[in-house]
């Protein structure tokens, strides 16, 4: 391939950009603009989505869930399944980066201040500290232990609204297995600042003991669960969590089937980007349509005198090759170097993208959004830079060489 | 009103050590009416001494004055508005607006200088029928032969009634007989309009018209003849 | 400028020099100016309409309550003792355009399960003429008006709770003399919101049920929702509180302005782009006529001569150019009008939640006059703002002797 002929086309080709230099400099530039842009655009949403993804898996939610059949189908407490050591060793292993097994019961509180309704996750503490942070953001009193009985942590907002400080005693009231209505005392042991208001609010943790008693009247001595929310490296690893628990009646939820308003929020900013990528992709090629084959046409004495000296049609697509192929080159590999370089520093600082917002943090189903981005720079984003830059010049120079030979041939 | 050029230079530095004279030592007169030709080799510098006279380069060393005013003290945009009120310009390759007509671009320098429409109209009828193209005036140059073209430059150049015209080889692209027609109109307007021309040509049979040859070698004007055609 | 007429010509003429050219130039930059105008126009319009259809469903233009209603510092609290009249609104107009609501927020008990949620007690025939929250009935029928004590569940909530059409759900809650308030109702209906949030936690029964279930005088109430999507202002009334749903859900109108911002932001992208390609294209046209220029200056045209002319060739392009975008923007947002945009688009089908409802996805564009001089006016700066570097180039280049 890199015979003398190519090698010395491939020079020739060299030498035509470096003869306009300035214009091929502008041709390259405006498209690297436009694909730093347009890609920066897509870094940008992937850092945002991968936040809006983290915030709702942090949520209880995690990841995936693993529900008993029927809590699963109606939401029903009331026959949960055993964590046993063998389901602890098939689901606890990589890419499963932690496994909480929670008990969940609806339930709420009334009193002067007012009334709100509450889940109340029945959680085994050294698990859910693997799995949520919340031990870490304990404002008052302490996290929950494995041998306390009837002692609950609450969030901060909800603390506040019903005037509760730790060691405070205050009135459950839910239903349990057979479906009587009970109220129970349990004694604030703490109380946590995560998340946001609403999920202060909605969400208060006891210890599977005390869960057990207050549902079963009873405690079993075992880990018990209604689902298992997990943590992992993301939805991908879907797979292996299927054949862990091939054989059993046990349902996987992941966080979109759990969330489709957050889910349906990420649809949407895939969908606008792809679209918004487009549009760009095609507007610069049109613009650049024209000075890419004014470059062209301008040679055209040039190679009219060329042809007449021998130079074939094959050798002219050669040289038009080349010289599309160094500008490819060269155009994607500034673009790539400076998008690597921005997005790796606002990866690192972040940006607050508050300012499209008049400044204020977006909310969406409970859960707030965070302010500061840190876009994401994955390969994907350079194969598409490339791509972008390839089907942006290749079209335009194609184009432009194809008019100039056509007319070549016309008047030879 | 006299041009002149007193002991002009223009040097090229092409690298450290070495220079090369465009000009050199250019000492010339030009008066009302003259009918002068710089004649030499091909870069032995006509085309610079056309520049300077133009104002369109500044000497390095020297003076080009008009009229006892020193127009090398004149900055970039007087040196134009001078070009625009004394000077007329006729181009080898005629250099015609190809956008606008025989008529618009005759009319063109009139319009830079201000004259009213009816004043414009009148110079323009009067330059195409000078140059005997007065029913042309509506044709754009892609419709015009090569002397037409170079009448309708030479039009251009005399509507204004300038002191000075200055012709760079003039004749070079056209054909004998039209080169011969156009040799023959610049020696009418001379003649019945005391138009001063000064022309740098190779061109034997404008050599023979002009009344002054200045033979130019390396820069410098290395002779003088004057004869009468 | 003298000669200012002719300048002009020269301008034109020059456009026409290589009309193909000139035309894809336009071409480029009236299809982006298009674009821009449709996106603005469907980003704010769209937004507006998907609102509409929002608050429409439920939440409403604005609420009139109690001034101690809803918590000063966060409105998705609210205080179910501060109840008002129509005593209390002098503008009886007001009354046209809305509906009484009743809120109640009780426990509602299947036979194994119950949950809280939040009864709201309606006006019924008010509510089918004013609301389409009738309309996301989708299992049973809605409330009757001429009966009581039937209640119409959220669907998730029905599921939870196990209950279906037919069946007698109990009601708990505290009416507002401090009694225990208790009530047997009938499921007559299930709300179909698309599987969000609200559909878990809402129910609906007559505000009369409602009334009756907190021990209220029939002419008490907590709400007046208005579902006037015409109303420009919101009402002052002396004593009572006046609270639009930006502030009910500000949530839902962060992620609106975000969409509005975030298509300005695409749109001045695609100005820049654009506006590079032709400022690219123009120096080229320039940069051919290099000798001409270099003839003007030599029979005396000055720099600003030659730099003017080439300002009103770009002025003219991007003139004409803008008028054609203007015109196309138009008749897309046109065609969006008669023939409604489907949003899925961009979910790839999927349906959207928007505060705990599915919105619908049609949604119709119509123009919004400031964009028809704001984008022009954005183009014209950019242009010329690109425009300086070849200007520069070409005036330099053009100060060369014959």
């Amino acid at each position: 391939m890199l015979n003398d002929e190519n090698r010395y086309l491939f020079k020739f080709a060299w030498k035509s950009i470096r003869r306009h230099a300035g214009r091929s400099f502008f041709i390259g530039f405006s498209v690297s603009l436009a694909v730093v842009i347009a890609v920066w655009v897509v870094a940008f949403f992937d850092g945002f989505n991968a936040q809006i993804e983290k915030a709702v898996v942090n949520t209880n939610i995690g990841f995936f869930q693993i529900q008993d059949p029927l809590f699963a189908k109606t939401t029903d407490s009331s026959s949960p399944l055993e964590y046993s050591e063998e389901l602890k060793l098939k689901i606890e292993k990589y890419p499963i980066l932690s496994a909480s097994p929670e008990l969940v019961l609806d339930g709420n509180i009334s009193t002067p201040e007012g009334a709100a309704g509450l889940i109340i996750l029945g959680i085994e503490p050294q698990n859910h500290m693997k799995f949520l942070p919340i031990y870490k953001h304990i404002k008052e009193g302490a996290f929950l232990n494995q041998e306390g009985e009837f002692e609950i942590i609450i969030g901060q907002e909800l603390a506040e609204i019903f005037k509760f400080n730790i060691n405070d005693q205050m009135v459950l009231n839910f239903q349990d297995h057979l479906g009587n209505l009970r109220s129970e005392l349990l004694t604030i042991k703490g109380i946590f600042n995560f998340n946001g208001k609403s999920f202060e609010k909605r969400f208060v943790y006891i210890n599977q003991k005390t869960w057990q008693k207050l549902f079963f009247n009873s405690y079993s001595g075992k880990i018990l669960f209604n689902r298992i929310a997990l943590m992992s490296d993301g939805l991908r690893d879907k797979k292996f969590l299927e054949s862990r628990i091939d054989n059993t009646q046990l349902q996987i939820r992941n966080w979109k089937d759990l969330n489709p308003e957050m889910a349906v929020v990420l649809e949407f900013h895939d969908g606008m980007i792809k679209f918004f990528f487009i549009i760009i992709a095609l507007t610069i090629t049109m613009t650049i349509l024209t000075p890419v084959r004014m470059l062209w046409q301008e040679r055209f004495k040039e190679l009219k005198m060329m042809s007449i000296l021998g130079v074939s049609i094959k050798k002219f697509w050669k040289i038009g090759f080349f010289e599309a192929f160094l500008m490819i080159v060269l155009s994607g590999f500034f673009s790539t170097l400076f998008l690597s370089l921005l997005i790796s520093y606002q990866a690192k600082v972040g940006l607050d993208f508050r300012f499209l917002n008049d400044g204020v943090a977006i909310e969406r189903a409970g859960i707030k959004l965070p302010g500061i981005i840190f876009p994401l720079l994955t390969m994907n984003q350079l194969v598409v830079t490339f791509l972008f830059v390839i089907f942006v010049l290749g079209i335009s120079y194609a184009w432009s060489i194809h008019r100039t030979l056509l007319r070549l041939r016309e008047e030879t | 009103m006299q041009f002149e050029l007193i002991h002009v230079d223009k040097i090229y530095q092409v690298s450290e050590e070495n220079k090369v004279f465009g000009a050199k030592d250019v000492n010339l007169k030009i008066g009302t009416g003259d009918f002068m030709a710089l004649v030499g080799p091909s870069g032995s510098g006509k085309t610079t001494i056309l520049n300077l006279i133009a104002g369109l380069i500044l000497p390095t060393n020297g003076s080009l004055k008009h009229g006892g005013s020193d127009i090398t003290a004149l900055s970039l945009e007087e040196r134009t508005k001078h070009r625009l009120d004394f000077m007329g310009f006729i181009f080898q390759d005629y250099q015609l607006l190809p956008i606008l007509t025989a008529y618009e671009n005759i009319e063109f320098p009139l319009q830079l200088k201000g004259f009213s429409k009816k004043e414009i109209d009148e110079r323009v009828h009067w330059a195409l029928s000078q140059v005997g193209l007065e029913k042309m005036g509506n044709r754009f140059p892609k419709q015009l032969s090569g002397g037409q073209q170079q009448r309708v430059s030479i039009a251009r150049a005399i509507a204004g009634r300038p002191e000075l015209v200055l012709a760079d080889e003039p004749t070079a692209n056209l054909d004998s007989k039209t080169a011969q027609e156009i040799i023959e109109l610049f020696k009418k307007l001379n003649q019945e309009f005391k138009l001063t021309f000064i022309f740098s040509t190779h061109d034997q049979r404008l050599i023979d018209q002009v009344n002054t040859v200045m033979y130019v070698k390396d820069g410098q004007i290395s002779e003088t003849r004057n004869h009468h055609a | 400028m003298k000669g200012f007429k002719f300048l002009l010509k020269f301008s034109y003429r020059n456009l026409l020099r290589a009309p193909k050219r000139t035309l894809i130039l336009i071409l480029s930059l009236s299809i982006g100016t298009g674009f821009i105008i449709w996106d603005l126009n469907f980003a704010n319009s769209g937004s507006k309409e998907v609102m509409k259809e929002f608050l429409n469903q439920y939440a409403g233009e604005y609420h009139i309550t109690h001034k101690d209603y809803y918590r000063e510092d966060n409105k998705k609290e609210f205080n179910n003792f501060k109840i008002i009249s129509d005593s209390e609104i002098p503008d009886k107009s007001l009354l046209t355009f809305t509906t009484r609501r009743v809120t109640a927020p009780v426990f509602v008990s299947g036979e194994k399960k119950t949950l809280g949620v939040l009864l709201t007690g309606l006006e019924t025939e008010k509510e089918i003429k004013l609301s389409t929250l009738s309309k996301a009935v989708t299992v049973g029928r809605f409330l009757n008006p001429n009966s009581d004590k039937e209640i119409v569940l959220g669907k998730k909530l029905a599921h939870r709770i196990e209950v279906k059409l037919g069946d007698e759900v109990a009601v708990i809650g505290q009416a507002l003399d401090g009694s225990v308030a208790n009530e047997l109702m009938t499921v007559v209906g299930l709300i179909d919101f698309g599987g969000g949030d609200l559909e878990e936690s809402l129910a609906f029964t007559q505000i009369k049920s409602a009334q009756e279930l907190l021990v209220m005088g029939p002419d008490q109430y907590h709400q007046r929702v208005d579902f006037n999507m015409k109303d420009e202002t919101l009402p002052q009334i002396k004593g009572l509180a006046v609270t639009i749903w930006t502030d009910l859900l500000p949530e839902i109108g962060v992620s609106v302005r975000f969409v509005d911002n975030f298509t300005w932001l695409v749109s001045i992208v695609i100005v820049l782009v654009i506006s590079l390609g032709l400022s690219n294209s123009l120096m080229i046209t320039f940069l051919e006529r290099e000798q001409e220029f270099q003839t003007l200056n030599i029979i005396g045209a000055k720099t600003i001569w030659v730099t003017v002319s080439l300002l009103i060739e770009v002025f003219l392009l991007g003139t004409i150019a803008i008028l054609l975008g203007l015109l196309l923007g138009q008749i897309s947002t046109n065609y969006f009008y008669h023939y409604p945009f489907n949003i899925q688009f961009f979910t790839g089908g999927k349906p959207i939640i928007m505060g705990g409802m599915i919105i619908q996805p049609l949604v119709r564009i119509y123009p919004v006059l400031e964009y028809y001089w704001k984008v022009p006016v954005m183009i014209y700066i950019f242009l010329t703002m690109t425009m300086i570097y070849p200007l520069i180039r070409v005036i330099r280049r053009s100060k060369n002797a014959i």
